[in-house]
């Protein structure tokens, strides 16, 4: 897969607060005009003070100073949600797209490798753009509110802010899936460590299928 | 208002046809579960959350949106309140009367009361207006107003 210019698709979603910007997770750029996706609980469904973190400093075939935290903010507001799906579709006033290939779950095997893209702790203030890889556990049905869904397993551990990050088939780069979450029973959200849930300390993370962003957009 | 009767007595079909596809299709399934309950259907969109899952972004302290709020600022939008003058006239002056239109206009001045984004709720108010039942507006709002006045009776 090739790594160079995901900088100039994957950022961070952030809100504007009198503390300044706060960052809420990951978004990639889609191939429609001004369009990115996002996982809906990275918003919370709220346009106020939304915006996509440009920093111009995460590209993957450089050293990121990681004590640099400036960049742009550019409004974005909420275009579709499927909170079903926990998708959100972000516009920006801008004309642009990316030549992004989406697919989704049906796309890919069990076994097969596939690249992860996004901003791991992104939500303690920490913008390095990070690349993993790891293999499709477990393809799933996810019920929420009694729909089920298509999800995809990932056997790696992932960290909060990565929500929203694209997941990409290795072998040709197409859009696969996105992250929404960790695997937890019920939820979680009973114990705090240092402000890590002990349930989400393993390596089964839960990504949704992309296909359901096309009908989106 | 000639255009907010006409969107009451819509049937069902014509209202969720103003809502995007995959939206419509979400709601349909709903409905087909909960013997066509409105209400339910609504806090089933309302409260929808990938089972099992963590998490990973976003802002643990968001308040929720709950439909009995989405209720009380539909009516206000209906009823003549006068914290949606301006979109009731804008609804009223625009050429497009749509059931689109007016649907997106509602949910865009509901939401940001409220705030939340429009086209989250543009489904739950789609599904509110149903749960009217074709009632005639004046007829809705007074009911409204006495059931009101009724639990603050009780209170």
């Amino acid at each position: 897969m090739e790594i160079t210019g995901l900088d100039k698709m994957i950022y961070t979603v952030g809100r504007i607060t009198p503390n300044g910007v706060r960052l809420l997770g990951t978004c990639f750029h889609l191939n429609k005009k001004g369009l990115f996706a996002t996982a809906s609980h990275v918003t919370g469904n709220d346009n106020n003070n939304l915006i996509i973190f440009v920093s111009g400093k995460t590209d993957l075939t450089t050293y990121q100073d990681t004590t640099n935290n400036q960049g742009q903010t550019v409004p974005a507001t909420i275009y579709k949600v499927d909170p079903v799906r926990d998708i959100c579709i972000l516009k920006i006033e801008n004309e642009a797209f990316s030549n992004l290939q989406i697919g989704g779950a049906d796309d890919i095997k069990v076994a097969e490798s596939v690249g992860i893209v996004g901003f791991p702790h992104c939500v303690d203030g920490r913008n390095i753009l990070t690349f993993q890889n790891t293999v499709v556990g477990a393809k799933v049905l996810i019920e929420s509110s009694s729909i089920k869904s298509k999800h995809l397993v990932l056997n790696i551990q992932t960290r909060p802010g990565q929500s929203g990050s694209p997941i990409f088939r290795l072998s040709d780069s197409k859009l696969i899936g996105m992250i929404i979450g960790s695997y937890v029973p019920n939820g979680g959200g009973g114990i705090s460590l240092g402000g890590v849930d002990p349930h989400t300390l393993h390596q089964t993370t839960h990504a949704v299928s992309s296909e359901y962003i096309t009908k989106m957009i | 208002m000639e255009e907010l009767s006409n969107i009451i007595q819509s049937d069902q079909n014509t209202l969720l046809s103003s809502i995007d596809d995959f939206q419509a299709e979400i709601i349909k399934t709903f409905l087909a579960s909960n013997s066509n309950d409105y209400l339910l259907s609504a806090d089933n969109w309302l409260n929808a959350s990938t089972a099992n899952t963590a998490k990973l972004g976003g802002e643990s302290n968001k308040s929720k949106i709950y439909r009995e709020k989405l209720l009380e600022e539909l009516e206000k939008f209906l009823c003549g309140d006068q914290q949606y003058d301006e979109d009731r006239k804008k609804i009223s002056d625009s050429t497009d009367k749509s059931q689109k239109y007016i649907i997106g206009v509602m949910s865009a001045s509901i939401g940001k009361a409220l705030g939340t984004a429009g086209t989250f709720i543009a489904p739950v108010i789609v599904l509110l207006i149903l749960s009217i039942g074709k009632m005639a507006i004046n007829a809705w709002c007074a009911m409204r107003k006495e059931a009101q006045q009724v639990t603050a009776h009780l209170q």
